[in-house]
């Protein structure tokens, strides 16, 4: 286990965990302002992977085909929740949970019908090759790219959170959704526009991811529940605490899984590392998800007043 | 005394039990014990969904982590053959001892939440356990387990027949639906509706909130691992999928289809969810697609689920004690 | 102390952020008397009420009822020693029956409700009990009836049974005429006055007349402060009790 390794899995975590950063925000804004638990974020997060795939061999430029699929599944995201979803805020969470699980199914077929269970997606050539960043250190150029997406659209989400009128608006109505309605602000139109722009936040995860994971379907259900970990730690409705639960839950999760076999080698006999190391690994993160909720139960960064 | 729930009607009682009997051995008789077999997945899911409607329907409490229990059952009872033990009242005893405690710590800690985060912490619960066989090799891993032998009752019941594990499961089922069905007209089950209705209320008449519904979990729990054990004995097999937080999806599914707080919505919906799904596959890959409609129509207009609907169209009788 | 205090509540805090809502409140209570709270809307007697049933914790302070700390006691267990509440905002079992509301309260207090295979209609005991005390509610004609079918008035009669039923020694009512029409609140003044002596009363009211008609002592909140405690004829002279609540009133 040298430092090296270490270093690149560190780097491999910070990488994850802004892609999660994506997912999770988008998620804390619906839950936090609409109140609306939303199942099928992960299966816009497929959806943008997808379009990706599909335009990206249509347009033969990757970031072309990037650019095209965030935009389609923006207005995806818009379309299901002027449709749909609006009639779902008002109901209680169990039927939220059903109704957008229900959405996962019906999602899920279209996109097989449609474009088949995969689609093969590469990472643009000329990211293909490693970069030297120490030392012996490599790194795979196009993850340094996903954590440039990350770190810049994580910095433009919070100049429109902090900055921008929109932003005062979506942070009144996480706050207090009744006092932001009484004072004139449209409802309506901001919850369409945030559910767009979470949309949107989940192609780009889906179209960095998919070179890496594999494009298919039911990639979403796998990391929508990283994402509830994620928002649950951070507090709901809190873009700042997405943030910092995503870069933790990146960090727990892939250091975890090469730490921890580790150091169970180290400590324990071999018999038991192998069977434990992987196992306990694997659950890091619901342990920490449980360790955050025991000592501050609405989470880390609580968005709701 | 009220001897049945007023919300199922007479006849879809004595129609289900007529079917229930006759069916199979009409199928039988026939030589089509593959459906049979179809039967009995059924009511396997019917008994799991039941279970999971005393903490979800009559309870309130959205669980996502309902498979977890069910797939510890039937991890349990595929250990143990494995290991070559057989003995049916041993292994079904473990399957729900075990979901039991699983369920008591589970509980203990989930229900010190409320609302969202306790749907999450269930799902996260779930998720943990299901990741955590995966990487269980010794039993499997991601590939699951095969059982080579079902589990021996002894009284020369061979389990490999169908028709006999058929009438085996029915019993169960009958058993798990009496059982539920004392439970709710208790004094413990009047306490629960009092939960649901407003559990800021009850405790200020006096009820340990908390404690009713940890014991009310742990009984949901012990079920499910009961249908797990059950399940694996069916199938000669068992993986985490069955675990997944997917498969906890499709057992409110079924709750919610059938009918929410109902003695038997649990089954109702178990047949129906499975039998569209074996009708519509029939046709197309994609039945998926079209359950999703499905599902999405009734939360949409029946949020009582199909007994919902059905009292609807009969006199609509309010729900009224007797005296 | 006194041996004829029921409950002492001593120097209770309670901040919600900035705001003050329990101002180093310190009250008793008196055996068989009916202590009305009164103050303006937002004086915090609502807060105080909860914090003595137990839904809010208060911020420092202690709470001593019939000669027991119950500060950290949580809400069901003080209920068990007898201290109940009914509710401003009726808080009922609306899908249960008139009857069978009241049957719940007395179900709490009569035995253990782990109890999982004998059907409860067959206990007649509770059937009986919950009869009796809608015979004294006045609510016996209704018994049947879903709870969500009363009338206003007569949920706000059964929000006051329910808390009645589990035989506390101390009742602490929030508002129980609130919302109720002429009649029923006649109804109600009535219950409590029938009550007193019998159960141990402390009352929360905006209806002057009926304050002044009930209560053996009154304490007067005024911004999470009490400024006065003393009979009707005293706080009705009380300068203070009269710049800041009366005189607006009497206006």
């Amino acid at each position: 286990m040298t430092g090296i390794l270490i270093l690149e899995q560190a780097l491999n975590g910070l990488q994850f965990g802004l892609m999660l950063f994506l997912l999770a925000s988008g998620l804390t804004l619906v839950f936090g302002i609409m109140d609306m638990i939303n199942l099928a974020h992960g299966a816009l997060y497929m959806v943008g992977a997808f379009f990706t795939a599909w335009l990206v061999q249509l347009t033969d430029s990757f970031w072309l085909g990037v650019l095209l699929a965030v935009l389609l599944t923006a207005v995806v995201g818009m379309l299901l929740e002027a449709t749909l979803l609006r009639t779902l805020y008002a109901r209680d969470h169990l039927s939220q949970v059903l109704a957008t699980f229900a959405l996962i199914l019906i999602i899920n077929e279209s996109v097989r019908m449609i474009w088949g269970s995969d689609l093969p997606l590469s990472a643009p050539q000329v990211l293909a090759g490693p970069v030297e960043l120490l030392p012996g250190l490599l790194y795979s150029s196009y993850r340094l790219v996903i954590i440039g997406v990350g770190l810049g659209i994580a910095l433009l989400l919070f100049l429109l959170v902090t900055r921008t009128r929109m932003g005062a608006w979506v942070r009144a109505g996480a706050s207090n959704r009744e006092m932001a309605m009484a004072m004139g602000i449209n409802i309506r139109a901001l919850f369409t526009g945030v559910f767009g722009i979470g949309a949107a936040l989940c192609a780009v995860a889906g179209a960095m991811l998919g070179p890496l994971l594999a494009v298919q379907v039911g990639m979403g259900e796998n990391i929508l529940i990283l994402a509830f970990v994620v928002i649950v730690i951070g507090g709901i409705g809190s873009v700042w605490g997405a943030f910092v639960g995503a870069i933790l839950v990146g960090f727990v999760d892939t250091l975890g899984r090469t730490l921890l076999p580790f150091l169970f080698r180290e400590v324990f006999s071999p018999q038991f590392a192998s069977a434990a190391g992987p196992a306990v690994a694997s659950i890091a993160v619901y342990v920490l998800m449980a360790v955050v909720l025991f000592v501050r139960p609405q989470g880390l960064f609580s968005g709701r007043s | 005394m009220r001897a049945m729930n007023p919300k199922t009607p007479l006849w879809a009682w004595l129609f289900g039990v007529a079917m229930a009997i006759g069916l199979p051995l009409v199928l039988h008789a026939l030589g089509q014990d593959f459906y049979i077999s179809m039967l009995s997945r059924m009511l396997i899911y019917g008994i799991a969904a039941c279970s999971l409607n005393l903490i979800l329907g009559y309870g309130g409490l959205v669980s996502f982590g309902h498979a977890a229990f069910v797939g510890i059952g039937a991890y349990m009872v595929g250990i143990l053959i494995t290991e070559g033990v057989t003995n049916g009242w041993l292994g079904f005893a473990a399957a729900m001892g075990v979901s039991a405690l699983a369920a008591a710590i589970i509980g203990a800690i989930s229900l010190r939440t409320r609302g969202v985060y306790f749907i999450m912490i269930t799902l996260a619960f779930a998720q943990m356990i299901y990741y955590l066989v995966n990487s269980i090799k010794a039993y499997g891993g991601d590939e699951g387990l095969n059982i080579k032998r079902r589990s021996d009752f002894g009284f020369g019941l061979d389990l490999k027949n169908d028709l006999t594990f058929y009438f085996v499961v029915l019993l169960v089922l009958v058993l798990t639906l009496l059982l539920i069905s004392r439970i709710m007209h208790s004094r413990f089950g009047r306490v629960i509706h009092a939960l649901r209705d407003d559990d800021v209320r009850a405790e200020s008449i006096g009820f340990a909130a908390y404690r009713y519904k940890w014991v009310l979990f742990v009984i949901a729990g012990t079920l499910g691992g009961l249908s797990g054990a059950l399940m694996v004995n069916h199938q000669n097999y068992v993986s985490p999928n069955l675990m997944h937080w997917t498969q906890s999806g499709i057992l409110m599914v079924m709750v919610i289809l059938g009918g929410v707080g109902t003695l038997a919505g649990g089954l109702w919906g178990a047949l129906v969810l499975l039998i569209l799904e074996d009708v519509i596959a029939e046709y197309t890959l994609h039945w998926q697609f079209y359950v999703g409609w499905i599902l999405l129509a009734v939360i949409l207009l029946a949020p009582k689920g199909l007994s919902g609907l059905v009292q609807k169209f009969r006199s609509p009788a309010r729900t009224k004690d007797s005296a | 102390m006194n041996a004829s205090v029921l409950l002492q509540v001593q120097d209770l805090v309670k901040n919600f952020g900035a705001l003050r809502a329990t101002d180093h409140v310190s009250l008793d209570v008196l055996h068989g008397e009916i202590h009305a709270l009164i103050g303006p809307n937002g004086a915090g007697k609502t807060s105080l009420v909860a914090q003595l049933s137990g839904h809010l914790k208060p911020d420092s302070g202690r709470i001593v009822f019939d000669q027991q700390d119950i500060t950290e006691m949580n809400t069901h267990s003080r209920v068990q020693h007898g201290l109940a509440r009914s509710f401003q905002i009726t808080r009922l079992f609306k899908s249960f029956s008139v009857i069978d509301n009241i049957a719940l309260s007395v179900q709490a207090r009569s035995g253990t409700s782990f109890s999982f295979w004998r059907p409860v209609r067959a206990e007649s005991a509770l059937v009986e009990e919950a009869m009796a005390v809608l015979q004294e509610l006045g609510l016996q004609d209704r018994a049947h009836d879903l709870a969500s079918e009363l009338s206003h008035g007569e949920q706000r009669i059964l929000e006051l049974g329910l808390a009645l039923a589990t035989e506390p020694k101390l009742l602490l009512l929030d508002e129980p005429m609130a919302g109720a029409g002429p009649v029923e609140s006649e109804r109600i003044l009535n219950l409590i006055l029938k009550l007193r002596a019998k159960v141990s009363i402390l009352l929360i009211e905006h209806d002057m007349d009926a304050v002044f008609r009930l209560a053996d002592r009154i304490s007067v909140l005024v911004n999470g402060t009490l400024i006065a405690t003393g009979t009707p004829e005293k706080i009705r002279h009380n300068p203070l009790v009269i710049a800041a609540y009366l005189g607006e009133e009497h206006a």
